[in-house]
């Protein structure tokens, strides 16, 4: 897999980098091949490589590369993450998880950003799971986001109480959750659980629910989560009534009833963002 | 009016602070490496300071739209620690390329001793080495003294005179600087030290090149808002807005913008990207953010 994902890694930081950051990746491509290189002077490549390669994405060059994990979107990534992950892939396969680590123990917020999203690019396995459990115990919203939004490894790696812990902290944080890969395939009665608690204190504090909470809460719901939902469906914020409607269209193959409520809500909607939001497969496509 | 703090300690101040900075105008600031009134023990206690410097002060900042940049050292104080400051400037060559450090500093004399000259050298040596300006630090006791010997070792490292600046300066060390290339630093106090107005008359008198203001509010009595009061009293003594301008944010911007790392342009509001977009975490407790 790594021969690949360097190939393409590379690719996309010469689609915008100019010669002299192209210059200075051969370098340090070099220099982080090397068998002997000391740490220190990884951690210094590590951290010039946003200033030397660039730090906004490169538009319109975007690609997912596929891993055993699932696939990894390039979208939000810099030619400077690209750079920090070539780093780690310098390494013999063996040798990445202990580099991994130990440049994310010396990184900034921006260094631990690139080698989070980078996770699965760099194991076939489950060797970082520890590190992808240090970052989720980060309060820094940004860093939180690389490793949640649109990061196929934690999900694949974490076992159901780590996964619901991410999730609900995505949700506190009030990250959107549509971004966590692995939902609804993760949920589970515990995730609904804890959603359904989270709802119960907001509504005890007299405080908005996060809109997009239903897709966690309602693949497992207990009845109670479902008379939460069913609320919802006639929220103020027309994006409560989007996520729960959409929510419940997913899980109303199990549940008629579920559908039968989205139709009468559908019915009502005036609201022409909701209504071409929800996805109704039962029925024919409008012309 | 925008305005730009070049020295003050964000570790040590509450979210109120900055709340109250941003609403003032401040929207960006440089953190220097200091001590934190008491001494450290363990090298690994600099390293998780450090860390907070380019790590969660960063990210704490942007929250309330304010831009975070630091300068790494070892402060004269702990330098007296010799084995700690040794383990130190080991680390110290790998913090001095992150991405947010601007400068080496705050570096210089406390005590005037043989250990704080040994540290103050050689990290003359490592700003250079890493190509970042430099920030000295003025000694509260025996202060002419402590800037003539500053200014000393500044000639005797060779670096370009352009690239220091000597802060905590008065009426009485700002001449010594005036005779050399560095540029002049002013921290305005509550009670002690230098005041808006005192700052107002050396404006006067010598001028707004090279000059530049900072609150270096920490944890002891201090005043985050004292570079936007000395905007104040600019106006108030008939400086026009360019002027003031110059002095509270250009030239501060412009001293660390040699670092390569910061620039006048850096300083446009913080992109709200996909990240930041859904802000209710920890630190705003549910509050409305102050960033859009
Ligand atoms: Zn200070």
């Amino acid at each position: 897999m790594s021969e690949d994902h360097r190939g393409a890694l590379d690719a996309y930081i010469r689609s915008c980098s100019d010669g002299r950051g192209r210059q200075w990746l051969e370098d340090a491509w070099r220099e982080a091949t090397a068998p002997d290189i000391a740490h220190e002077r990884l951690a210094t490549l590590c951290a010039m490589a946003a200033r030397r390669l660039g730090r906004t994405p490169c538009p319109g060059a975007a690609t997912a590369l596929a891993t055993p994990h699932g696939a990894v979107h390039l979208g939000p990534w810099s030619p400077g993450d690209a750079g920090r992950a070539l780093l780690v892939l310098a390494a013999p396969a063996p040798a990445r998880p202990e580099r991994c680590r130990a440049l994310y123990a010396t990184g900034d917020e921006g260094e631990r950003i690139s080698l989070v999203r980078a996770l699965a690019l760099v194991v076939a396995d489950a060797g970082l799971r520890d590190l992808a459990l240090e970052a989720g115990r980060t309060n820094n919203l940004a860093l939180f986001a690389a490793l949640v939004g649109h990061n196929p490894y934690p999900a694949a790696v974490y076992d159901d109480h780590e996964f619901n812990q991410l999730v609900l902290k995505a949700l506190f944080m009030g990250l959107p959750i549509t971004a966590v890969v692995g939902l609804p395939a993760r949920a589970n009665a515990e995730l609904s659980r804890m959603c359904e608690d989270y709802v119960d204190e907001r509504r005890a504090a007299g405080r908005e629910v996060p809109a997009d909470i239903w897709l966690a809460l309602v693949p497992r719901m207990s009845p109670r989560g479902r008379a939460q939902v069913m609320a919802a469906l006639a929220a103020a914020d027309p994006a409560q009534r989007r996520h729960a409607a959409t929510a419940m269209v997913a899980a109303g193959a199990a549940d008629p009833g579920l559908r039968e409520a989205v139709e009468d809500m559908l019915a009502r909607e005036d609201d022409e963002t909701v209504r071409a939001a929800v996805p109704r497969p039962w029925h024919p496509p409008h012309p | 009016m925008q305005y730009f703090d070049p020295h003050i300690h964000m570790l040590s101040r509450t979210t109120d602070d900055y709340e109250h900075m941003a609403a003032a105008g401040i929207i960006g600031v440089v953190e220097p490496a200091f001590w934190q009134g008491q001494p450290r023990t363990h090298a690994g206690t600099f390293l998780d300071y450090f860390d907070s410097l380019v790590g969660w002060e960063r990210f704490r900042a942007s929250q309330f739209g304010i831009h975070h940049y630091c300068t790494m050292g070892i402060n004269p104080k702990e330098a007296n620690n010799v084995p700690l400051a040794e383990a130190v400037m080991e680390a110290l060559p790998r913090y001095c390329e992150k991405d947010g450090v601007v400068a080496v500093g705050e570096i210089g004399y406390d005590d005037m001793t043989a250990a704080e000259e040994r540290f103050f050298t050689a990290q003359m040596r490592l700003a250079m080495d890493h190509d970042l300006p430099v920030l000295i630090h003025t000694p509260h006791r025996d202060k002419k003294r402590g800037t003539e010997r500053s200014i000393a070792i500044v000639r005797e490292s060779g670096i370009d005179e352009e690239r220091v600046i000597i802060d905590h300066l008065n009426e009485q060390t700002l001449p010594l600087v005036m005779e050399t290339g560095c540029w002049r630093g002013h921290s305005i106090y509550p009670h002690t030290k230098m005041s808006e107005e005192r700052m107002v008359a050396l404006l006067q008198r010598y001028g707004t090149e090279k000059m530049v203001v900072n609150s270096a509010a920490d944890w002891g009595r201090s005043d985050p808002l004292k570079v936007p009061k000395t905007g104040r009293a600019m106006a108030a003594a008939g400086f026009d807005e360019a002027t003031i301008e110059k002095v509270l944010f250009h030239n501060p911007v412009d001293f660390y913008a040699m670092s390569g790392r910061i620039s006048r342009e850096d300083l446009g509001p913080i992109s709200v990207d996909q990240t930041r977009l859904w802000e209710d975490n920890s630190v705003l407790r549910g509050q409305t953010p102050v960033v859009p």
